[in-house]
């Protein structure tokens, strides 16, 4: 070696920046065990009781897979009853990603199940994310890490940590005294299929305070047809079904041209997409904070549709006599 | 790949071991080694620009040996203006081609044309700007006679793409970093520590005041100044000159530092540029890589620096390209030209950069400095220079002056974090970085370091990306 000094002096350096690396590590390991949960928000907790029904349920089941727009505009008591199946509402966050939703579920499908995939724009153009919610969710639901390559596993044990000893700081010195959760964002917010209910029969919210969808490019990412074709290959395994919505939006950050593109690209694909151009969009007076989170009228319409189209398409065997066209 | 991220976690102690242990007995292999690991580093941000890279590298070296051996006058300073179209080209087409356009879009007009300009859609390259002014420092400096053309490629590309300092600087010229890729390089027990300790600092620079002040910046900029109290817009201006001097200088902190664990000495880029007395001497102690670079390329060729009309005129001149070199907008370029501005009062009366160390009594001298720093800074931030104009016009009109609304923001916790770092460098302004000072007791020591770590921890917004401010140029 090259060097003017002990040939071991990197290695004795190295060894000291491990030892504080293991102090520090230690620090982080006891926020771990004994600290508070990362957030005051539990509202990625119900992945918990999701996952738990997903589990419980016999098959043939249905199951919705997608981000809040899902979440907060189904009524799964009122498609079960119509479909004669139990249905498991999995949608929780756009920002999980569209890979981190087929992980989830793909393992727990079973025969005749029918997956309802009601992806947001975003599930399309950027399928694989990776941000602070799977932190909050693994934080909530450890069982979750098996959900993300194992190569993202160590940052995120290691974000678990950081936040939770973030957590007891706030919680020692009072920070969290005065913040009270938003009254929407909450595990308990969910019934038992898992929509969120806690927002229904909210007073309007001003519409200028109300989140307009952002478009990204491109509209569909190409790493998203190995995804989709892995959820469709499970699916298939099985003997179910898959089908894919639209997500529920408000008239006015509507673009036409994008909901046309991902359609197209679908039914390209092979895949069954339901409902027509449009039949996705609703007043902007019916969604609440954000332009996918439907109110309880605009939830309403937009169940009935689906269990319209679902009955229409012959995908499935709708109840003889229930809800269908 | 982002200093403050796991993969840099897991990258550094990897490429350590490497280094020393597995690369260590041969110059050539380190080099190449350093090389595949500046340019994976480079490539987890966007392997599509690693051609990029490679190609303007390779020109330049190619160039540098052409300028060498050419037999005339005429021929060397064909192929040095070769280097300079291949560079500046670069730079060209990648920053600055949609703001000539738009330019000549806005011109056309004005003379009754319609004109269809193209635009280009492109992606900037991060550190283009840094690595294009290191290459094309050997190339000129070769022309100068004041360096050898290398005959090995792998330390010149290694040179060019260091990957400590290869996105946001310092932009080392060939003559310091290069022949240190040429001879094997010793490690050094108490640089490698020293170079730890910096890049702790770095660390808490970056994470602890530069993050921390970012959302409040954010919000103050974006809002609508008209309604803004003053003091609340003098204030968003004053996080920003803490928030850039954090993310900037701890950059550079990181990147010095972790070179030094590769028995890599890196020029000192920022010297407690707040403390300056006077516009020329914070120029003397900001980005000083890129201040001498300018001074030593743009400022001296320039020439008649030695009437007070030469050297106001290549002032004004070494300014404004400065600012524009940071960005294609006119608001960078407005930063530049008001800190040419600042500097016409000590040409007329010759004042020089003071080179002693700053005492208490220079306190006057160091806050007008700085007051008249934090004001430029509106027109960096700004999004144009209509805003920053608006920004400075509402600061003066909308109750600057609110005793009340002063001891709000003096007691935020922000501020005592940003007092901790000034007066903790105050104390290490006669070295290069503030943890140089710490008491001897070894486990004082390393009680502070791991309190300053927690303190890190404490401070590391899980929800954003660590990205630098001086990435985007």
């Amino acid at each position: 070696m090259s060097s003017s000094t002990s040939s071991s002096d990197p290695f004795r350096l190295l060894l000291r920046a491990l030892g504080f690396g293991a102090c520090v590590g230690a620090l982080l390991l006891m926020a771990l065990s004994f600290g508070p949960n990362a957030s005051r928000v539990d509202y990625m907790g119900a992945v918990a009781t999701k996952h738990a029904r997903l589990r419980s349920l016999p098959s043939p089941k249905v199951v919705i897979i997608g981000g809040s727009n899902a979440a907060f505009g189904m009524d799964s008591e009122r498609l079960g009853k119509a479909l004669c199946r139990p249905v498991v509402n999995m949608s929780i966050h756009a920002s999980l990603g569209f890979k981190f939703m087929v992980e989830e579920v793909k393992a727990e499908l079973d025969n005749g199940d029918l997956v309802i995939a009601a992806l947001e724009h975003s599930g399309y153009s950027k399928p694989v994310k990776d941000n602070d919610l799977h932190i909050l969710t693994v934080d909530r639901f450890p069982e979750a890490l098996g959900f993300v390559p194992w190569t993202t596993r160590p940052r995120l044990v290691l974000g678990v940590g950081v936040m939770r000893l973030q957590a007891a700081w706030k919680v020692l010195s009072g920070a969290w005294k005065d913040d009270s959760p938003a009254p929407i964002y909450r595990a308990s917010g969910f019934n038992g299929e898992g929509d969120l209910v806690s927002h229904l029969g909210l007073p309007a919210v001003d519409p200028d305070a109300v989140e307009r969808t952002e478009y990204h490019e491109p509209i569909i990412a190409s790493e998203f047809w190995s995804i989709a074709q892995e959820l469709a290959d499970s699916v298939k395994a099985h003997k179910g079904e898959l089908v894919f919505i639209l997500p529920a939006i408000a008239r006015s950050s509507y673009r036409p041209e994008v909901d046309r593109t991902i359609r197209t690209a679908l039914a390209d694909h092979g895949y069954t997409v339901l409902g027509t151009e449009g039949n996705n969009v609703q007043p902007d007076s019916s969604f609440h904070d954000t332009h996918y989170h439907l109110r309880a009228v605009g939830r309403q319409l937009r169940t009935a549709t689906l269990i319209e189209d679902l009955c229409r398409s012959g995908t499935v065997q709708c109840c003889p006599g229930g809800e269908g066209p | 790949m982002l200093f403050p991220s796991f993969a840099f976690l897991v990258f550094l102690p990897l490429v350590f071991v490497a280094y020393w242990y597995v690369f260590g007995r041969s110059l050539r292999l380190q080099n190449a080694f350093v090389l595949v690991a500046s340019y994976v580093f480079y490539g987890w941000w966007d392997w599509r620009f690693l051609g990029l890279l490679f190609a303007s590298s390779i020109g330049d070296f190619l160039l540098g040996r052409a300028i060498e051996g050419a037999s005339g006058e005429r021929a060397r300073k064909r192929w040095l203006v070769l280097s300079l179209v291949l560079n500046l080209g670069l730079l060209g087409v990648f920053k600055y081609f949609n703001f000539f356009m738009d330019g000549m879009h806005d011109l056309l007009l004005t003379i009754g044309m319609r004109p269809d300009l193209p635009t280009l859609r492109l992606l900037l390259p991060v550190g283009i700007s840094f690595y294009t002014f290191q290459s094309l420092s050997y190339t000129i400096d070769i022309y100068r006679g004041q360096l050898k053309a290398t005959r090995d490629p792998i330390a010149f590309l290694a040179f060019v793409s260091f990957f400590p300092q290869l996105v946001a600087g310092p932009i080392e010229r060939a003559t310091n970093l290069l022949p240190q890729f040429l001879v094997p390089r010793s490690f050094n027990k108490e640089h490698a520590r020293d170079g730890l300790r910096q890049m702790l600092w770095g660390f808490f620079k970056k994470l602890v005041i530069a993050d921390t002040c970012a959302p409040i910046v954010n919000g103050i900029f974006a809002g609508d100044v008209s309604t803004t109290p003053g003091i609340t817009l003098f204030f968003g201006a004053f996080f920003f000159a803490f928030q850039i001097y954090g993310d900037f200088s701890g950059y550079s902190d990181i990147a010095i530092g972790c070179a030094r664990l590769f028995g890599i000495g890196l020029s000192q880029n920022f010297a407690f540029p707040y403390f300056s007395r006077s516009i020329s001497e914070f120029w003397r102690r900001w980005h000083i890589s890129l201040s001498t670079w300018f001074r030593d390329y743009v400022y001296m060729p320039l020439g008649g620096w030695r009437t007070k009309f030469g050297r106001l005129r290549n002032i004004l001149i070494t300014f404004t390209v400065s600012g524009f070199w940071h960005g294609a907008n006119w608001t960078f370029i407005g930063w530049g030209v008001v800190h040419g501005a600042y500097y016409v009062p000590e040409i007329l009366r010759d004042g020089k950069a003071r080179r002693d160390v700053p005492v208490l009594r220079d306190l006057p001298a160091i806050i007008s400095t700085f007051l008249l720093v934090v004001l430029a800074w509106v027109f960096f931030r700004s999004s144009s220079i209509h805003t920053a104009g608006a920004y400075l016009f509402y600061m003066v009109r909308n109750a600057l002056v609110s005793p009340g609304a002063l001891l709000v923001w003096c007691l935020r916790a922000e501020m005592g974090w940003i007092l901790f770092v000034v007066v903790l460098e105050w104390i290490a302004r006669r070295g290069q970085h503030a943890l140089e000072v710490l008491p001897r007791p070894t486990p004082l020591r390393w009680a502070i370091y791991f309190a300053l770590t927690v303190v890190i921890l404490l401070h590391i917004d899980m929800q954003t990306s660590h990205e630098f401010i001086y990435f985007q140029f």
